[in-house]
């Protein structure tokens, strides 16, 4: 195998399948990247966990075709680190593979391609297609509330469902506070959607991270679900994500009805003061919110640390109500409010309580309260 | 009256008994633990080479001299560490605090436990017993109402031990002990009290408080010593609070479906002993140890701190793919650590989803309330239950 390729576009492809060539993992080889020069003048990477994969690729000037297995860090750094605006990659024999860039000559230890494993190629037959910008967004609405509780497998990924409506639903939960986001998608091929994406599949976090890295957001998305795997392709670079299998909770049953009495809060006020209470907050992070006439009021207490109360004037005239919250829950979503205005709407000391951001009716956001 | 119970409880000859343990052709014989290098010197003597006038810190050949037919083993630190572990454990189960001075000693703050496990000598004896019967063990453990009489009692009536000195008593007990029983006097400082012409405990007691002053901080702590006054609280290093487990298996067990009900039995235990506690964990360890007596651990932190047996359990799962479970086991331990103390508890979004720690909650808090008043083995898991029979 011989190519030689611009320095900037062999970065770019190698840094998005870091995420996922892991440096410790049981199987070694994971830690390696698959590089091959094809016939067609391009090279394609591919990385993969065995639950997420990346295949990318690029042009170049192919010599000689050919594969190698090569550890994706330190191929990656040294590029990175190089000068020189193009370099040369070709193997010896026994998968020995040197890379030159002006002064520098590399020779880095490969492996035998069959060394890695076989992955699923991503065909083109993928049924929805969307601006690759606002399923990044959609993944920003909903990540932070993914569970990271492993013993708790269903709620570590996001929900992801193409609706009869043609809107895709995206949903995350933690079991104690949930996101969700509804969006249209216009072009979608219905016939082909398969029954599991229409009835909803639980896509990893983990693989959420990896498409928030390698897809680029001026361009179109495309996806589908194919038996255990979600596949989603994007100009040069297709990722195939193992879905979380079980049952997501059914969240519909838990969304309260819109509440008659809600209030309207500026979102700068409330995120300066959720910080500052912050630093009163015992380790619990609970911070009670007290509603009242005209007033919203931000009230943290740690035995240890002291106490810090900061009423906020709100256009607020519904019955009194309070409850305690675990300020960082109110924190995440507050960062993900766009419009300069939100709603919070709380019943009473345990039930969920709901934010509505004013910019985007397509979004909801739901905490769960804290004893006081 | 007792204003608070404090033991000190301290492992008999800990090294030498260990080896002892596990080697039983060294049982009843004198063993010295230490380097058989010309400079060694003698770790732990067991109590068979004591009589020989051996003891610790001595050098290696001058014990060999007096005790020739010692046996002579090179110490296995990691081990003692492990055993250490399952000791401070097993302290764990009577306190929360628990505050381990070395591997082989630790004050317990009692405290408030009377109606658990009766008088402080019902503690001692019984703390004694749990040592005895999971390790093999002995421990002598003092118990008084401060770490400083604790400690001495501890000490007074080794090995196997367990001295109590009720409040009333401080004074009778202490008074005729020499001055090196006081903390903090080392030989010098018993020399520099002899020539003041201080030989007990109880002359430095019956000093003028101002003389006591004059001779700095150190003679006013002594003087506070010797009259049984020590503020100093048992002082628990949180992070090293947990509440374990296990069980030594009637046979050898293999492979994960074999392992699974054990864990759930101990997660049931130990879920059930920090809700009695008003604890919960944020982490837990699973424990197997194998036909040859290997221990193998491993750990992980828990995202949301529970005490509930089904969430400590599910958490025990994922650490099982760690083990190499083709191997025999004869012990199965969960242990739950990084305890938090009942705060303010988060609501949970789908209450009725049967993976929510309320729902679970609810069951195990029935299951409690069964067994405390049928006892508790009125009502158990089905899967505990031997199909054979």
């Amino acid at each position: 195998m011989k190519f030689k390729i611009n320095r900037d576009e062999f970065s770019d492809v190698l840094f998005k399948i870091q995420g996922v060539c892991a440096q410790k993992s049981t199987l070694p080889i994971l830690a390696s990247c698959l590089i091959e020069a094809q016939e067609d003048g391009r090279i394609s990477v591919r990385g993969t966990d065995l639950e997420v994969s990346i295949s990318t690729s690029c042009k170049a000037e192919v010599k000689e075709v050919g594969q190698v297995a090569i550890t994706a860090r330190r191929l990656f750094d040294t590029v990175k680190s190089v000068s020189a605006a193009e370099l040369v990659l070709s193997t010896e024999p026994n998968y020995w593979t040197v890379l030159d860039a002006d002064r520098v000559h590399a020779r880095i230890a490969g492996s035998h391609p069959e060394e890695f494993p076989q992955l699923s190629a991503v065909d083109d037959d993928l049924p929805v297609s969307m601006p690759a910008e606002d399923l990044l967004d959609m993944i920003e609405k909903t990540f932070f509330s993914i569970s990271t509780d492993e013993a708790r497998a269903s709620f570590t990924g996001c929900f992801f469902k193409l609706t009869e409506q043609k809107t895709l639903q995206m949903v995350s939960t933690d079991g104690h506070r949930l996101s969700k986001i509804e969006i249209p998608i216009k072009d979608v091929d219905l016939e082909k959607v398969t029954d599991a994406l229409a009835k909803g599949v639980i896509v990893p976090r983990k693989g959420l991270a990896e498409l928030k890295r390698v897809l680029i957001a001026d361009s179109i998305v495309r996806f589908g679900v194919k038996g255990d795997d979600l596949l989603v392709a994007n100009e040069n670079t297709q990722v195939t994500l193992r879905l979380i299998p079980g049952r997501f909770p059914n969240f519909e049953q838990v969304i309260p009805k819109a509440l008659e009495h809600n209030v309207t809060i500026s979102r700068e006020s409330i995120l300066a003061a959720l910080k500052r209470a912050a630093f009163y907050t015992a380790k619990t992070g609970n911070t009670r919110i007290t509603l009242s006439d005209s007033t919203l009021e931000i009230y943290a207490f740690d035995p240890e640390a002291g106490e810090l109360s900061e009423p906020i004037p709100c256009d607020y005239s519904g019955p009194g109500a309070s409850a305690g919250f675990n300020y960082k829950y109110l924190l995440d979503v507050v960062n993900v409010v766009e419009g300069d205005e939100f709603t919070f709407e709380m019943i009473d000391t345990e039930s969920p309580t709901v934010i509505r951001d004013l910019a985007r009716d397509d979004v909801l956001y739901i905490v769960m309260p804290m004893q006081i | 009256m007792w204003p608070q119970i404090i033991l000190h409880a301290d492992m008999d000859a800990f090294f030498a008994a260990v080896e002892q343990r596990d080697r039983p052709e060294l049982k009843g014989r004198p063993v010295l633990i230490g380097s058989t290098s010309r400079r060694g010197v003698v770790t732990t003597a067991s109590y068979e080479a004591r009589p020989f006038g051996v003891g610790s810190a001595m050098s290696m050949m001058k014990a060999r001299e007096l005790c020739p037919h010692a046996v002579v083993v090179r110490p296995r630190m990691a081990r003692y560490s492990e055993i250490s572990h399952q000791v401070m454990d097993i302290f764990r189960d009577f306190s929360p605090r628990v505050e381990p001075l070395s591997v082989d000693e630790a004050f317990l703050d009692m405290t408030g436990a009377e109606g658990l496990f009766g008088s402080p000598r019902e503690m001692g004896a019984a703390l004694k017993r749990a040592v005895l019967e999971q390790t093999g063990l002995v421990v002598s453990v003092g118990a008084a109402t401060t770490k400083y009489v604790a400690k001495v009692a501890s000490d007074l009536e080794k090995p196997d031990g367990l001295v109590v000195v009720p409040p009333e008593e401080v004074e009778a007990f202490l008074h005729p002990l020499p001055v090196r029983r006081l903390w903090g006097v080392g030989p010098k400082g018993e020399e520099r009290l002899h020539k003041l012409g201080l030989m007990t405990i109880g002359d430095v007691a019956r000093l003028e408080p101002s003389l006591a002053a004059s001779m700095g901080s150190l003679g006013a702590h002594l003087f506070a010593l010797a009259n049984g006054r020590d503020p100093r609280a048992v002082v628990t290093n949180r992070a090293s609070k947990s509440v374990g487990s296990e069980r030594t298996l009637g046979e050898d067990i293999s492979g994960e479906a074999a392992v699974r009900p054990h864990l759930l039995r101990a997660a049931d235990d130990v879920a059930q002993r920090l809700r009695k506690h008003g604890y919960r964990a944020a982490g837990i360890r699973v424990k197997l140890k194998t036909a040859q007596f290997e221990l193998h651990t491993r750990q992980r932190r828990l995202v949301e701190p529970t005490d509930v047996a089904k969430s400590l359990y599910e958490a025990a799962l994922t650490l099982l793919p760690e083990f190499d479970l083709s191997r025999r086991f004869r012990l199965v331990g969960l242990a739950a650590f990084d305890l938090v103390e009942e705060e303010s508890r988060q609501f949970e979004l789908f209450k009725a989803g049967v993976q929510s720690d309320e729902h679970r909650r609810r069951l195990d808090t029935a299951l409690d309330a069964v067994h405390d008043r049928f006892g508790g083995l009125s009502l158990r898991r089905a899967s505990e239950l031997d199909p054979e029979r």
